[in-house]
């Protein structure tokens, strides 16, 4: 019988911060079936083995390269669950638990990171650990071999089912091309290929936050990467097997990119990767290039397919049309500039107009269909570029190479498989808890006075995590949103503030200890809408350790920086007279179970359509900057959709939430703290309340302030994002329509031409298609509306 | 809730007339081991050989019940989405991993889930296993921290 006992660790008290003593933690000996002992809460938070640029000479005769492998395996992982499962035991609730699984994951591993990080030997089970951290600098090239050793038999259904339509029943092709339960999904829910759950051995990178190429080997998403074929249990296609043909392209590829940003390579004719074929016999592979045996490696894997399942057809197709295409087998060179931009240089001067922000960006598994359960399995690590008005002026204040020994902490959901594939209380449970670099509730240890600067990223597929503010002693200072800093106003500001991360979104922070020796819990609450912070409780994300007997730090390193570096000029705000167009952008879901079918799950759409693999959603011409109105039409039950973009980030200038309250001028015992702000009545209206009339749009529009005896401040530069959450939308009373909750955001379209997406990063969202295509082509020129590429 | 996985793998030597072996695939499972799992966790069968099966539901003499008013022989059809709650797969295809998931339920009688695996012709082999299922546990009875 499974055993729980010795298996439990109170989520009561670890809610409460406090430290369960090891005794609590039972027995030590591995019960059997998988079950086994979880690790004691309070682990020292783990440093992440890094893969940094190589800051000499000596790699592919190249300084100023981010070099390395990415390796995407099988291993076996000691896997945390909260028990019981359903939608109201949420994290954090007294009375619920914890225990550990043997499961296998889908992972990523530095080849090359220092420290090592090795695969756990397949007779090993080990403990979850985000992606190598990926260190590099402005004007660095990315070097990146990414290689894709999955077994995929060892999942359930992880095979790409559309592969193996051959084997689908009649009766099933409704489902085929999707994963599949007993439980019914994906027939009754009416998810369809490719907006289902699907395909998660297949592998790509997504490197959120930087400003590059959306394409080729850049920060492509349309690129599927296959698993390598297996030959008496041994990957065929591994990082020693492609060194040679990588290096030399690698060697090409920074002689094109370090004096301009460019575009490069851009077709399979591109020596020394191709050309892809013969020139005497132009239909034939070529084997003795990289393309050329990319070609091969996939007609040999289409061999018995139908033909629409069949991966080499469609690169061919794309080669024909001068496209970098998109399906590989088991592995693929990355390669791409981190663009450097003057910090001085204006937006319109030098040779690019946007550079990339220097700051704490991240990266994560993105094929359509299987983001959620692979970033879910641990495939998410964080990308720091460092930058002179960034990192170089915080070392000049706390000292050289401090930026480097800060805390980065991956906050991370982790777990098996998305709730839908079960028809129990799991398919509605909330989602894991958070943990923090593989580790529920670890331990960070402060010195007595010290700043510490904690880089913080939600790569959780999931949830956002709302920081309740600074443990008691404490203060601490945001100094940078979505891995961009924040001018000094916005510094200045903002002192031990409460604060929310929706998934994706990344803080950095500094933070500033006590000198009273103690462990100090940082309490969060898991949320995908501010109406769930009313429910939700209040659990330890991480605990500060300050010792006794430890010295206090004194000077520059017990302080603030007293005023924030000057951000690039192009970071400055988007001015009204720079905005070339508008747009309006509509998320929203169906509540589950409409009547026509009790037993169906919301659905996720942007514009009323779900992702179709094949078609551009909002096609921009290069170099226009435009303000778009991100909606909301989702309502009962509340989810903040938290909108991505890739490659371009935005500034919010207007906000709209229909939900949002105002604190209660009456704080009479057993008056409620807050009233609405927004009333469906014009009668007895407060200060700060306003009227939203449901047959007058033109009231669905964010309240004015409160009138002042004093004068406003000046407005505050504006912060930029990359992910940020649309307002719900409110159902008004008596059948009314339902108001979307909205907000506008500026951004700049500009430097790299190309296709890239949108979604919403509640990730299992985005694989039932809550996404949509953005095409930026060069200006003037009319946008085709069909998309090149597909979706497997 | 948990995903678990079990090896169908070759059996050479034919030891007690079975045509291949079960072994869950944990790190420490033998041939022939129980699978222990909780309701609603997921399993699927990587068939590691060079034929197909399909496991199968059986009593606890190994005899193949009927799952949905059909029982084999001859080779049953699959099953439409949601399937019956003891179908436990399709055919598996050799060298290839099941399909649909199978999302655990409760046996009606007792705890543990008997199967064997069918050939290709749908006839029951001689190669069994068996699924302990535990329910899914209740909340543990400790005091709240909020009101």
């Amino acid at each position: 019988m499974v055993e729980f006992n010795g298996t439990r660790w109170l989520a009561a008290g670890a809610a409460l911060g406090l430290m369960l003593p090891q005794a609590a933690l039972g027995q030590t000996r591995p019960t059997r079936g998988g079950m086994l002992d979880c690790l004691p809460i309070g682990q020292p938070l783990p440093r992440i083995p890094e893969i940094a640029t190589q800051r000499t000479s000596g790699v592919a005769g190249a300084a100023n390269v981010l070099r390395g492998t990415v390796l995407l395996a099988n291993e076996r992982q000691r896997i945390v669950t909260r028990q019981p499962t359903g939608s109201r035991n949420t994290a954090g609730k007294p009375g619920l638990y914890f225990v550990c699984q043997e499961q296998i994951v889908r992972v990523f591993r530095g080849l090359n990171a220092q420290p090592p990080m090795p695969l756990v030997p397949e007779n090993r089970i080990g403990d979850p650990m985000p992606g190598p951290t990926l260190r590099a600098r402005l004007g660095d090239i990315v070097q990146l071999t990414f290689v894709n050793n999955i077994k995929p038999n060892q999942f359930p259904y992880s095979i790409d089912q559309a592969e193996n339509q051959t084997q689908v029943p009649p009766a099933q092709q409704t489902a085929a091309g999707c994963d599949s339960s007993t439980s019914g999904y994906p027939t009754l829910g009416g998810d369809a290929f490719p907006d289902c759950f699907h395909g998660s051995s297949t592998g790509n990178i997504h490197f959120h936050g930087t400003h590059t190429n959306p394409n080729g080997t850049g920060d492509n998403v349309f690129l599927e990467v296959r698993p390598s074929p297996i030959v008496e249990g041994k990957p065929t296609v591994t990082d020693k097997s492609v060194a040679k043909p990588f290096n030399d392209f690698f060697k090409a590829c920074y002689d094109r990119l370090k004096m301009v940003p460019a575009q490069w390579p851009t077709t399979w004719k591109d020596a020394p990767l191709g050309p892809w074929n013969l020139a005497n016999n132009p239909g034939q592979p070529n084997p003795n290039t990289w393309t050329g045996q990319q070609a091969l490696l996939l007609q040999a894997y289409d061999q018995g397919r139908i033909p629409s399942q069949q991966l080499w057809p469609q690169n061919l197709q794309q080669i024909q049309q001068d496209l970098w295409p998109q399906y590989y087998i088991g592995a693929f060179p990355y390669c791409f500039q981190i663009s450097a931009k003057d910090p001085e240089q204006e937006i319109n001067s030098g040779p690019i107009k946007m550079g990339q922000a220097p700051g704490t960006h991240w990266y994560h598994a993105h094929k359509h269909g299987s983001t959620a359960i692979n970033v879910a399995n641990g495939m998410t690590g964080v990308f720091i570029i460092e930058g002179p008005t960034y990192d170089d002026e915080l070392n000049r204040w706390y000292g050289d190479g401090w930026t480097q020994r800060q805390p980065v902490l991956v906050i991370n959901q982790l777990g098996v498989t998305p709730n839908l594939l079960r028809s129990g209380p799991g398919q509605t449970d909330k989602g894991p808890d958070f943990s923090v670099n593989g580790r529920i509730q670890p331990v960070i240890d402060m010195r007595p006075g010290e700043v510490q600067l904690w880089r913080i990223a939600n790569t959780s597929g999931r949830s956002g995590a709302f920081f309740l503010g600074p443990p008691p002693g404490f203060s601490w200072k945001q100094i940078a949103q979505d891995g961009v800093q924040f001018a000094d106003a916005n510094y200045q500001a903002n002192t031990s503030q409460p604060f929310m991360m929706a998934s994706g979104n990344r803080v950095d922070l500094l933070v500033k200890a006590p000198t009273t020796p103690a462990i100090y819990p940082v309490v969060v609450q898991q949320a995908v809408d501010p109406s769930d912070l009313k429910s939700a409780y209040p659990v330890t994300l991480v605990s500060v350790r300050i010792k006794a007997g430890d010295q206090p730090v004194t000077g520059k390193a017990s302080q603030f920086i007293p005023a924030m570096p000057k951000p690039p000029a192009f970071l400055g705000d988007i001015t009204d007279a720079e905005v070339q167009g508008t747009r309006e952008v509509t998320f929203a879901s169906t509540p589950p179970g409409p009547q026509s079918n009790p037993n169906a799950y919301g659905m996720h759409t942007i514009n009323g359509k779900k992702f179709d693999g094949s078609v551009v959603g909002e096609p921009v011409w290069l170099n226009r900057v435009e303000e778009w109105k991100i909606t909301n039409a989702t309502a009962g039950p509340n989810i903040s959709h938290p909108f991505h973009i890739h490659v371009n980030p935005f500034q919010i200038v207007e906000v709209f939430n229909p939900n949002d309250t105002i604190p209660n001028p009456n704080t009479a015992r057993g008056q409620p703290p807050t009233l609405p702000m927004y009333l469906f009545t014009d009668q007895g209206l407060l200060p700060g309340q306003c009227y939203l009339n449901p047959n007058d749009q033109t009231t669905w529009k964010p309240c004015p302030p409160v009138p002042s005896s004093t004068p406003p401040p000046p407005p505050s530069p504006r912060v930029w994002w990359d992910v940020f959450p649309i307002p719900s939308g409110i159902l008004a009373p008596n059948n009314g329509p339902l108001i979307p909750g909205y907000f506008k955001m500026r951004s700049r379209f500009v430097d790299y031409p190309g296709w890239f997406v949108l979604h919403c990063h509640i990730l299992a969202h985005e694989d039932r298609g809550m996404m949509t295509v953005v095409q930026v082509s060069l200006e003037k020129a009319a946008p085709p509306t069909a998309l090149p590429f597909r979706h497997h | 809730m948990a995903d678990w996985s079990i090896r169908i793998i070759p059996n050479p030597s034919k030891i007690a007339n079975q045509p291949a072996l079960l072994v869950p695939d944990l790190e420490d499972a033998e041939p022939g081991d129980p699978l222990e799992v909780q309701e609603d966790d997921l399993i699927s069968w990587d068939n590691e050989t060079n034929q197909p099966y399909q496991p199968w539901p059986t009593d606890n003499q190994y005899k193949p019940l009927a799952v949905g008013g059909i029982a084999p022989p001859p080779a049953p059809p699959a099953f439409e989405l949601p399937s019956p709650a003891l179908y436990l797969s399709d055919m598996i295809p050799a060298n290839l991993s099941s399909q649909p998931a199978y999302d655990v339920v409760m046996p009606t009688k007792g705890n543990v889930i008997y199967y064997c695996l069918l050939d290709a012709n749908g006839n029951a082999t001689k190669t069994c296993g068996q699924i302990i299922v535990s329910a899914i546990p209740q909340a543990l009875k400790v005091p709240g921290v909020r009101g």
